[in-house]
């Protein structure tokens, strides 16, 4: 179970830091 | 609705307000860095804090490294409150000898209070030692609100501020607002709480005698301590005469403050501020509800001080308020009004001087039914999550304002600095629904609402949705979710998307009747607190940043005025609009159903 706490907030993490790489492309687009 | 109960509810509403200009005007002289009366205390505190973290107060940032701070705090905090529930068995402040907490009951946890959600899946007082509750959750109430704060001042920066690059210092705000505004708010209110009688100690829980032994029913156990069965299969039930209650204890006190100031909301003991050693006092329970709404109303006066433009603060205020007093009326009268069921037996139901009338059901009897509706419409309409009755028996009407209070998004109030962003991500929606109407660039407080602004936004309103509806969704679906169920049917699916709608908006509170402490529900309620706070506050600050960069624009005769009750009512109307069509299908299974249920003829 610790495995998965770790891989889900890994996940998590990931798709945050990729939001936020997002937002700053996006802005640099516009 | 009795005239006395609507009487307090009017009492409430009209002390919140009268608190909005003070504290708000001092939060305003805070984050704009003015010489405030608590400077002379806290000052040298502050510079203290600067001097051993190495941070230059007069360096400011973009918004990257500012929300690189916010959410690497956020984080760091989790962890910590993750370990110190893991290793509490090894550590001191533990007088009950309690175990290690299961990993993804941590995990669940140290989200939901990093997140400012406060969602528990666990039981306070057989859980959580006392160090684990001072210095994990009540830490992380001050970080988490602190955080929210923090986030929300930037993006009044970035109206403010003219072709900037920069937001302000992450470290400030956030320092600022612990040191400044929540700690001698919470100090005060601490010890008006245990000078009523809210429990602050490090006792070990202490053994009373009962004055009237109770006989309950216990499972009949086999001599190798499996469960005796009769012959159907069911299990076999013996009495038990109980003579002695265990009464827990600990630092409450201090952890209640923060808990309710915060809007964070997470219960020192299981049933949160139903409990008397957390909520023993009718003043008790007035101030505490009192604290749920005070900063998040009074951010609203900040914000119109730090925009040079007070009319501002109050319009989006009066938007809250136009939500919020309906619905406080309503959850009230389907409380009072009671069980047409019980009518039927011929149960008096009927308020008078012997009794509160109406759905006593789950309701404590020193708080009656309009404390419960004005606690219940508060904390939901706060992102605060704290109880005083329990929302799963409210009637269905009743329950239902709770719950769509946390669909809207937590704007109506909402979280501390996280409600007035969320309802500023609202008002950039409705001015460009307005300059769709007119065929013009639409404009907020003097800048240019473009098309990355508008996404940003979008994001920050879809998200939360999508992590109710698709949460919910994929729990009825799923055996190991639906199985926690203890009411099968529509109530049931009530619990779920109640369970959802709260943790996907960082709300915490619970409908109870749902074993929620199970690993599904504790990693997918975990995940959908973590995604509706940093997912919300990345492009929070990425519009700030946009909007800090851009120039002013002049107000003209086609410039939409944001300060008249025209703009609040586009705005009170993107807000349900935008809740009404995305939730009222869900609802419509729920609560509506069971409304309808409850008054049909069979």
């Amino acid at each position: 179970m610790e495995i998965l706490v770790l891989l889900v907030t890994l996940a998590l993490c990931g798709a945050t830091w990729a939001l936020f790489r997002l937002c700053d492309r996006l802005r640099g687009q516009s | 609705m009795t005239g006395q109960g609507l009487l307090q509810l009017a009492l409430y509403v009209v002390a919140l307000v009268l608190l909005v200009k003070p504290l708000g005007a001092y939060m305003a002289a805070v984050f704009q860095g003015e010489r405030t009366f608590m400077a002379p205390l806290l000052g040298p505190v502050e510079r203290l804090i600067y001097r051993l973290s190495g941070v230059d107060p007069a360096r400011e940032s973009d918004w990257k490294p500012y929300a690189f701070g916010a959410l690497l705090v956020n984080l760091l905090g989790a962890l910590a409150v993750y370990a110190l529930q893991r290793l509490q068995g090894f550590l001191p402040l533990n007088p009950q000898g309690l175990a290690a907490v299961s990993p993804d009951s941590s995990f669940n946890t140290a989200v939901s209070f990093a997140t400012n959600t406060n969602w528990q899946g666990y039981a306070g007082e057989a859980t959580m030692s006392y160090l684990t509750q001072m210095l994990g959750l009540a830490v992380q109430n001050f970080l988490s609100a602190a955080s929210g704060i923090a986030v929300l001042i930037a993006l009044t920066r970035g109206f403010t501020r003219r072709e900037a690059g920069q937001i302000g210092n992450f470290w400030v705000d956030f320092t600022r607002s612990t040191l400044y505004v929540l700690l001698p708010l919470s100090f005060l209110l601490a010890v008006v709480l245990s000078a009523q009688g809210v429990v602050q100690s490090f006792a070990p829980y202490q053994q009373a005698t009962l004055v009237e032994p109770v006989v309950i029913q216990v499972p009949a156990t086999n001599a190798d301590g499996t469960p005796q069965l009769d012959a159907s299969g069911a299990a076999v039930t013996k009495d038990q005469t109980v003579t002695e209650q265990t009464l827990p204890l600990g630092p409450a006190a201090s952890q209640v403050a923060i808990k309710q100031l915060g809007t964070n909301g997470g219960g020192f003991f299981n049933v949160n501020s139903a409990h008397p050693f957390e909520n023993p006092t009718p003043l008790s329970n007035f101030l505490e509800m009192l604290a749920i709404l005070l900063i998040p109303a009074a951010l609203c006066y900040t914000f119109g001080s730090m925009v040079n433009d007070r009319r501002q603060g109050w319009a989006l205020l009066a938007a809250m308020l136009v939500i919020f007093l309906p619905l406080l009326v309503g959850a009230f009268a389907a409380e009072q009004a009671g069980n047409p069921r019980f009518e039927a037996l011929g149960v008096d139901q009927a308020a008078s001087a012997m009794q509160p009338g109406g759905n006593m059901e789950g309701k404590e009897t020193r708080f009656g039914i309009a404390n419960s509706a004005l606690w219940a419409t508060a904390t939901t309409a706060a992102s605060n999550g704290s109880v005083n009755a329990m929302h799963d028996s409210f009637t269905p009407l009743g329950g239902l304002v709770p719950m769509w209070l946390m669909q809207l998004g937590e704007v109506v109030f909402g979280g501390v600095g996280s409600g007035l962003y969320g309802m500023l991500m609202f008002a950039v929606i409705a001015v460009f629904i307005a300059g769709l109407m007119v065929g013009r660039t639409p404009e907020y407080l003097g800048k240019k609402i473009e098309a990355y602004e508008v996404k940003m936004a979008a994001v920050v309103l879809l998200v939360p949705c999508v992590a109710v509806l698709l949460g919910t969704a994929v729990a009825v679906m799923t055996p190991a979710a639906t199985t926690s169920v203890a009411n099968p049917g529509v109530h049931g699916f009530s619990e779920i998307l109640y369970a959802f709608s709260s943790a996907g908006n960082n709300n915490g509170s619970a409908f109870a009747g749902l074993s929620a402490n199970t690993p599904f529900y504790n990693f997918a309620l975990g995940i959908a607190m973590w995604v509706s706070r940093y997912w919300l506050m990345i492009p929070v600050l990425a519009i700030a940043g946009s909007l800090a960069a851009k120039r002013a624009t002049a107000v003209t005769a086609g410039t939409l005025p944001t300060h008249t009750p025209l703009f609040v009512t586009l705005l009170v109307i993107t807000v349900l609009l935008v809740g009404a069509l995305t939730f009222l299908p869900a609802l419509a299974l729920g609560p509506i159903v069971e409304h309808l249920q409850l008054h049909g003829s069979h």
